[in-house]
Parts: C-alpha cells; structure tokens; sequence
C-alpha cells in the first residue's frame, strides 16, 4: 500500500507541478500548492465524470492535458521579473531551503501519528463511499449520488478529497480506504504547509525593496540589520501555525475527515490574498487555494465566496480606480458622475469575484441543478431559534480561549505598528478579521436554522467547524509578532544609525 | 509580541501532546483492530452476496449505515424494500464459532421474496 500512496502522490504532484508554477511563480510555496492543485485537478475531473459519461481515469487524462496546455501557455508568456542581487537571491534561496526544510520536518513528524490506523466515522460513512462512486465511473456516481440509500452520507458534498482517495485507489490498485485516508492526511498537511509558507513570506517584501525606511522615525535603515532576525521569526511562527492546525484537528488530521484541509485551504488563501502585499502571484495563490477550500467541504463555500470578494475590493482598490476613471474622462472629454464611476467600479468589482468564484462554486451549482440537496435545511429548525443560537453560541466559546488574548495583541499592535505594517505593504488586519467574523455569524445562522437537533449537531461537529476561525486567529497573532520584532529591531538600529549619521567630532562628544 | 510567542508556544506544546496521545500503543492496537473488523464485514458481506447483488439494509439506523457502507461497491444497496433482491442483517453475537463471525459483529443476507 505505501508504494500505491507514493505513486498517489506522484500522479498528483507531476500533472500538478506546471499549473502550480503558472499559479504562484517561483515561490517556495510551489512545493507544498504541488499536490493540491493536482488535487484540484481530480475534483474537476470527478465533475466532469459526474456530468458528462466517461471513467475518472479518462476524465483526469483529460484534465491533466488540458490543464498542462493552459499552465505551459501561462509560464511562457508570462513577463519575467527583474533578476535580484546575487546578495538577495542567495539569502532568497537559504529562507526558501529553511522554510521547506522546517515545515517539512514538522509535518512528517505530526503525521507519524498515522501509525494509528484510524478511521473517522464520517471518512467511511461520507469520503470513502463518494471515492468509490467516483471510482466506479460515470454511471456509478451518478446513480449512487441519486440512491436514497446513501441519503445518510451527504450526497452533496464536493469531490475534492474523494477523487484523490479514487486516485489512491487507482494507484494501489484496489479500493484501500486506508490509502484514502493517509492521501487525505498528507493534503492536510500540504495545506497546512501552504498557510505555514505564507506566514513565512511575509518579510519578503521588505527584503526585495532596498532599504526599509521606518516611517514613524524616518530613519533609512540598513536591511541587512533586519533581515535575519525577521525572516527566521516568520518562518517559526509559520511552522508554529502549521503545529497549532494539528493540534487544533487532533485525531480530525489523521483520520481522513475534510475539516483540517478546507480550514488550512482557506486560512493559506487569507494570508496570500488579504494578508500578503497586493502582488498577482500572491491573488493567482489565493484564488488556487479558495477554490481548493470550496472543493472540499461545504463550509469551505461561503469562505471562499468571502474571501474572493474581499480580495476584488483590496485589489481594485476605490482610489486608483477613480484616478483612471478620471484621467480616461479627461482624456475623452466627457464628464463622468462620481454616482455612475462608483456604480462602474462596483460593476468590475463583482466582475472579478464571479469568474474568480466560478471553479469554486461550480460543484454546488451541478448538485444544486442535478438535485442533490443537503440534508441541513431540508426542514425547518426542530426548536426555537433562540435555544438553538444560545446553545451554539455556549459551544463556541469554549473554541475561542485564544480570542481575547488576540483582541489584546490586535488592539495594542493597531495602534503601534501600524506604519510598520504599511512599511511591510500588508493588508490591514481588518480583511482578516471581516472573514473571521462573517464565517462565526454564518456558522451561528447555519446551527440556528438547520434542521438538524441542536445539541447532537453540536456535539458532533462544533469540533471541526471552529478549527478555521482559531487558524485565523493564530495566523493574524503569528503576522503582529513578526512586525512587533522587525519594529523592535528598527528602533535599536534607527538609534545606531542616526549616531553612525552624525559628524565624527559630534559622535566623540556624545 | 511576548503575549504572541507565549501564546505559540502554549498551543505548540499542545499540539505535540495531542499528537503523542494518538501514538499510544492502546490507541494503535484499538484502531487495528476497528480495522479488522470493518475488512472482515466486508469480507463476509462478498461471501453472503453476489457480486451487484440489489440489497436492503433495513430502515435508517446506525447499523443500516453501517451495512450500506459495507456492500459499497460489492452490491447495490436500496433505499426500498421491494426494490431489493437481498435483505442484510447485521448481528450482534459472541459465539465464535458461528460463520461469518467478526469480532462479535457477523453479517447474514437473506432473499427476500
């Protein structure tokens, strides 16, 4: 079975590899986003199998070349960035050596508990019973997904993680849940890898612009000051995030359950959409990992949705559109009404988000259209909503001890490194809050008004569903500790500096 | 940033436990076995049916589940009796000598008229 999983792996990461590097360019992230866009490409294949007639190894054939075709055209046109100094590129290349190696290393070592063959209840009764339809072709998975039979296993979640689980099977040879499940906890931790890498990069801007200059003591500082220190804080608070998402899932990352991967997905597309400077890498990497969190688990939906819409509004923000808007109706003479520039920027804003959220929202629309419908909101809530909001609220508390603290670190760093964070060209920590609240409130209304009763629900999920908005909320601490340092450092090196700047019989003086 | 790195450090330490307790000898054998079991009903489920077999597994119940689970692919299973060629039981016992037994569990299918 272990060389069936290593070959899974391969038959991922290889097709996978060229989309990966069309998506996020050079970035060390490409090893870990490797085997999730192979993943990605499974699900697309598993919606094709569903809709159209065919095997899902015909269907996967099919993706991998046209994905290849599409990726090559990107990477060949694509305009190449100006090369670093030989100085940038060699500390460029240690951080990435670290950051794998560290991430890696920490990684295999939470996944040495899959030496306890564990099998969640929801991985045979959901996963791998959808990894079979899909395995089993065209008319399998589509007569399976309609057999009132398996009305129990959630017709209707997305098939992201059962067409790898189909993938192990084709590669063992045979259905082996047990393959299934350690491809699933192995995507787990690429996720994790992804969000950890994210955490990781977040000095990179600093390193790439010559000098820092520090705005509230406008000092140039030298970079080589800050760069180490920096850069190795962000790559352990990266892996310390990557530990605390196994932690957080527990016996959820190694038991074949979805909770973990669509929770770190969404978490890496945060960090690279609303956390990272404004880059197109950094949005393509976002997107990648939405549609990877939409694809896995129906929670993962309305975040991606979110998260695609706010990266729409960050990346064409409101002032330079109406620059252009204004230098084009200069330019042509016309006058623009500020109602009718607003209405337009809108109007390209949700452009964007609805391509962008199309591959993502794609598996709900064909369940939606074929009929597959959940079984949360088949009815109304069996309580009163008031009950049912008390007792999830009550239950969610006791997943969000490390919300104060975070408020703490939010508040006092908002008001003293705010200038370090635009320094760093960061997005404002209130991008990562607003998901963090939106995904709470619809988890709040979801428990309130499913139809499903309240205390069992959960009391079996609550668990699982919280893991994202603790990810997050470890992720923005994680982003604070690295600017708090780099802020500290700035300070001690500003003084030296302005010692360094004065004239020599002054300094003597002093 | 002190309040930062105590709070990782925290949930580090955390996260190191939590996997340990995973890698208990008690919880490695629990799950082998779990496993066997699950293989042995599967096992069985080939041997009592044939192969596409249309098969009941009895009104919505966690061992219904549990069956339809279990037939997946080998069988069919249906969400109506009438539809059915075949009816699976699944049945609680503790004498090993019985066909079919998988630690206390074994599987019996009968036709249904």
């Amino acid at each position: 079975m272990i060389t069936g999983v290593v070959l899974c792996m391969v038959m991922l990461c290889v097709p996978g590899l060229i989309p990966a590097v069309a998506v996020c360019g050079r970035s060390v992230a490409v090893v870990f986003i490797c085997p999730i866009t192979g993943a990605l490409l499974c699900a697309i294949a598993a919606t094709a199998e569903f809709v159209l007639p065919g095997s899902f190894t015909l269907w996967l054939v099919v993706t991998w070349i046209l994905s290849n075709a599409l990726a090559i055209g990107v990477v060949v046109t694509r305009k190449r960035r100006p090369t670093p100094t030989p100085q940038l590129l060699r500390f460029n290349t240690l951080t990435s050596i670290a950051i794998v190696a560290s991430v890696t290393t920490v990684g295999v070592w939470f996944l040495l508990a899959l030496k306890a063959p564990m099998m969640g209840f929801d991985t045979q009764a959901i996963w791998m019973l959808h990894a079979m339809f899909i395995y089993g072709g065209h008319h399998r998975l589509e007569a399976d997904l309609h057999n009132r039979a398996y009305g129990f296993s959630n017709r209707d979640y997305p098939p992201l993680l059962p067409s790898v689980s189909a993938l192990s099977f084709i590669a063992v040879g045979k259905i082996d849940p047990r393959a299934g499940v350690i491809m699933t906890a192995l995507l787990n931790a690429c996720a994790l890898g992804v969000a950890a890498c994210g955490i990781a990069l977040v000095p990179q801007h600093f390193q790439e612009t010559k000098r820092l200059r520090d705005s509230s003591t406008k000092h140039r500082l030298p970079q080589e000051t800050l760069r180490w220190p920096t850069q190795s804080l962000a790559v352990v608070l990266g892996v310390a995030v990557l530990a605390a998402g196994f932690g957080l899932a527990g016996e959820y990352a190694i038991n074949g359950y979805a909770d973990l991967m669509w929770a770190a997905a969404a978490t890496g597309a945060v960090v690279f959409g609303l956390v990272l400077p404004t880059k197109r890498t950094n949005a393509a990497m976002a997107w990648a990992l939405s549609t990877t969190a939409a694809l896995t688990k129906n929670e993962g939906l309305p975040v991606a949705l979110v998260v695609i819409g706010l990266i729409a509004v960050r990346y064409i923000p409101r002032d330079r559109w109406i620059g252009e808007a204004r230098r084009s109706a200069r330019s042509l003479e016309t006058s623009t009404s500020s109602l009718r520039t607003e209405v337009r920027l809108w109007v390209r804003r949700c452009t964007v988000a609805a391509v962008m959220a199309i591959p993502g929202a794609s598996w709900a629309a064909i369940a939606f259209a074929y009929g597959i419908n959940n079984v949360f909101f088949k009815s109304g809530p069996p309580g009163p909503a008031s009950a049912r909001a008390s007792a999830t609220v009550t239950e969610m508390t006791h997943y969000l001890h490390v919300l104060p603290t975070a408020v703490v670190v939010l508040v006092i760093s908002a008001l003293c490194l705010r200038q370090t964070r635009r320094t760093f060209d960061l997005g404002n920590s209130a991008w990562l809050w607003s998901v963090f609240t939106i995904y709470v409130l619809t988890l709040l209304a979801t428990y309130t008004l499913g139809s499903l009763p309240i205390h069992w629900w959960l009391y079996t999920s609550i668990e699982r569903t919280m893991i994202f908005p603790q990810l997050l909320i470890f992720t923005d601490i994680a982003v604070w500790a690295v600017l708090g340092l780099t802020r500290l450092l700035a300070r001690d090196s500003s003084s030296a500096l302005e010692i360094n700047d004065r004239p020599v019989t002054e300094v003597a003086h002093l | 940033m002190v309040i930062a790195l105590a709070c990782f450090i925290q949930s580090t330490v955390s996260s190191a436990n939590t996997s340990m307790k995973l890698r208990k000898p008690t919880v490695v054998s629990t799950w082998s076995a779990v496993n066997d079991q699950t293989n042995c009903l599967r096992h069985e489920i080939t041997l009592e049916l044939p192969r596409d077999a249309h098969v009941y597994t009895g009104p919505t119940s966690y061992d219904s589940n549990l069956l339809t689970e279990y037939s997946t692919p080998w069988a069919v299973p249906t969400g109506h009796r009438v539809k059915g060629a075949w009816q699976l039981y699944l049945i609680k016992t503790t004498n090993i000598h019985l066909r079919a037994y998988c630690s206390g569990l074994l599987v019996r299918a009968q036709r249904i008229p």
